[in-house]
């Protein structure tokens, strides 16, 4: 065989390789992958949620039985409402995020109130176990952080992200993504640069309406030794939500 | 007694209904069970005086129906039976005061050993078309975002309830919400009841301009609540005693601290003398949680125009007629919460009198061991001189006098949600 056919043989290899990614895909382009999945123009869902107070004693657990309701917003962002069904002692209780702000509606006392900036980063006070109001509300990773690759194996990728925006609470997060979906399997929480703040896993991923997506997410706090599953136990995707559902004035009497 | 004949009547074709509708799709019955017991500590200053008790037992059904797309109905009403210093007429008769009128005419026995009491804390039906929300019958209407006091809320009375618990009750009503785009909005409230909600006005009481009634318009800018309107407060309308309010709000986020001002000015009459200072109620404060340890601090100094800078001045009639909580100008207001592990929350709240230097502690530890069980226990602790709001014991009359804020109190309860 001569040099012209190795060239040859070596040109149509690449030309049918190609399109299976050979050359590996960036860590842009995979994160845009993981997104673009995400993301739907509106997301109703039933879930809920088990707050671990202390991993060594399992017995001593809390539910949270919610409906949540989002879309994205008419600029860049979020909106989203999650009414509470159980315990029966917040039964009514509402939250709505919208920009920047995040109001809890009471029906006991008829009363709204928009949230400071800290009480978002924090847990909700008895309610949102591990999960802040931040990572209830759905995040865009893309834009909120600078993704890099670490590595890759057979089924993984594991990307790097580091802030992009003054919005985030964390100072780093490492993500495994499965090659198969693009949906994420474990998500690492920094705030310092060692031990890992919060570690989230994907437990099990079901088809809701012909379309693949979480159905357990566990997150772990090793510093409190803690632990939140969410369980989502039915979601639709793309049905119109009208913008009263986002108002905060629907609370108001 | 035609009122609390009907409040029988009313809650117990709510119990009915919610039996006959229980399971429905649409509906939702909750509700709680609350046992209740205060105990007064030792008085030194006053050992000659009765030690002091009161005990509680109550029971809220909240009914929620969903007849149609835009249509919502909501029904409330709690069962009572108080005894002792939990029971509000026998708090009131501790004083030695003649009981008010509105006691009598709700058909209640002063100074029985029980008092029991059905009463409907919310009846309202609301109706949402587009970006409108009508509502009307006995509606919460609760404005305001300050912590200590609600200056913008010219409807409920400031009591001792007011203070322990947000909770409002329902003012009948018609109130009319409005999303004027989506950064605007605006809510209207008239109402067909005084300030001292003794019941529906009588016919020849029902003019426009006696009836209590409220706009105000919002907007909300990126992270941020801002409202302001105007309010006509109706003290009485038996010998009527109106005021107009300009009130405003705001609320939203500095950095990590959350902050809140509202404000109401009385406006002046018109030949009365008119000072901004004793006009103005106005409470300005910061949250902060503190997210390694979940701990949230919030500190909001209040300042009540038509409270007085000497103690010698202070005026008791409107803390006894629940249009005043205080007595003093100005405040400030501190609590420090913190949500632990194994389901306690411990909570400490002071209320310092900025005038006197008076002090009331509130502690408080609750604990859930299981979901929808929940257990309380809170102390008052007044300190403050003999001359003082929170230490002190004010005249009332010839030969009677009164101390609001009795020596130490425990209150214990538990609530059970169903």
């Amino acid at each position: 065989m001569n040099n012209k056919q190795n060239l040859i043989g070596i040109f149509f290899a690449v030309l049918v390789l190609l399109p299976f990614g050979i050359f590996g895909e960036s860590a842009e382009d995979i994160i845009a992958q993981v997104d673009r999945r995400q993301t739907s123009d509106s997301e109703i869902s039933e879930l809920s949620m088990t707050v671990i107070d202390d991993i060594s004693d399992m017995n001593n657990r809390k539910v949270f039985r919610l409906e949540s309701f989002s879309r994205k917003g008419e600029e860049d962002g979020e909106l989203s409402v999650f009414f509470f069904r159980e315990p029966r002692r917040l039964a009514g209780m509402a939250i709505l995020s919208r920009d920047d702000g995040q109001w809890v509606y009471f029906p006991s006392t008829g009363r709204v109130r928009l949230l400071s900036g800290a009480a978002k980063g924090g847990s909700i006070n008895g309610v949102g176990g591990d999960f802040s109001y931040e990572d209830l509300g759905t995040g865009n990773w893309g834009e909120d952080y600078n993704f890099s690759l670490i590595s890759s194996d057979e089924t993984l990728w594991k990307l790097e992200g580091i802030p992009s925006s003054d919005d985030v609470n964390y100072s780093r997060i490492i993500m495994e993504i499965h090659k198969n979906d693009y949906i994420p399997r474990r998500i690492e929480f920094y705030k310092g640069k060692i031990n890992p703040e919060k570690i989230m896993t994907i437990r099990e991923v079901s088809a809701f309406n012909g379309r693949m997506n979480p159905a357990v997410i566990e997150m772990d706090n090793p510093s409190k030794n803690s632990r939140t599953l969410i369980e989502i136990h039915k979601m639709e995707f793309d049905r119109p939500l009208n913008d009263n559902l986002f108002h905060p004035r629907q609370f108001y009497r | 007694m035609f009122l609390k004949n009907r409040s029988i009547c009313v809650f117990l074709y709510f119990l009915f209904l919610c039996t006959l509708l229980q399971g429905q799709d649409n509906i939702s019955l909750t509700g709680y069970g609350e046992i209740s017991g205060l105990v007064g500590l030792a008085d030194f200053s006053e050992p000659e005086k009765d030690q002091r008790f009161g005990a509680a037992l109550s029971s809220t059904f909240r009914l929620e129906l969903m007849p149609m797309s835009g249509i919502t109905a909501v029904l409330e009403g709690t069962a009572s039976f108080s005894g002792g210093y939990l029971n509000p007429l026998g708090r009131f008769e501790a004083t030695g005061l003649p009981l008010d009128a509105s006691f009598v005419r709700a058909g209640d026995l002063p100074g029985a050993d029980f008092n029991a009491l059905f009463s409907i804390s919310q009846a309202w039906a609301a109706w949402s078309y587009n970006s409108i929300n009508v509502s009307f019958g006995f509606i919460p209407i609760s404005w305001g975002s300050a912590w200590l006091i609600h200056p913008s809320d010219r409807v409920n009375p400031r009591n001792l309830n007011s203070l322990f618990s947000d909770e409002t009750k329902g003012v009948p009503s018609l109130t009319v919400d409005l999303a004027l785009g989506w950064n605007f909005g605006a809510s209207a409230y008239i109402c067909l009841t005084d300030k001292s909600s003794d019941g529906l006005v009588s016919l020849d009481e029902v003019r426009p301009d006696k009836l209590p009634f409220g706009l105000k318009f919002m907007a909300y800018p990126a992270g941020w609540e801002i409202s302001a309107g105007f309010v006509r407060e109706t003290i009485s309308s038996d010998v009527f005693i109106g005021n107009n309010w300009i009130v405003a709000d705001i609320t939203g986020n500095l950095g990590p601290f959350g902050i809140t001002a509202e404000s109401s000015l009385l406006l002046p009459e018109k030949d009365g003398d008119w000072d901004p200072v004793d006009a103005l109620e106005l409470s300005i404060g910061g949250t902060y949680l503190v997210d390694p340890i979940n701990l949230e601090i919030m500190v909001e100094y209040t300042h009540l125009g038509a409270g007085s800078k000497d103690p010698d001045f202070y005026d008791i009639t409107p803390f006894l007629e629940g249009t005043a909580l205080f007595l003093a100008r100005d405040y400030l207001f501190s609590r420090f919460s913190w949500s632990g592990a194994e389901a306690f929350t411990v909570d400490l709240a002071g209320i310092f009198n900025l005038n006197d230097g008076s002090v009331l502690l509130l502690p408080s530890l609750e604990w859930e061991p299981l979901t929808d069980l929940v257990f309380n226990v809170g102390l008052i602790f007044p300190f403050g001189k003999d001359s003082s709001e929170f230490g002190g014991t004010r005249p009332l009359g010839p030969g009677l006098s009164w101390k609001p804020w009795d020596a130490g109190t425990v209150i214990c309860n538990m609530k059970v949600y169903y």
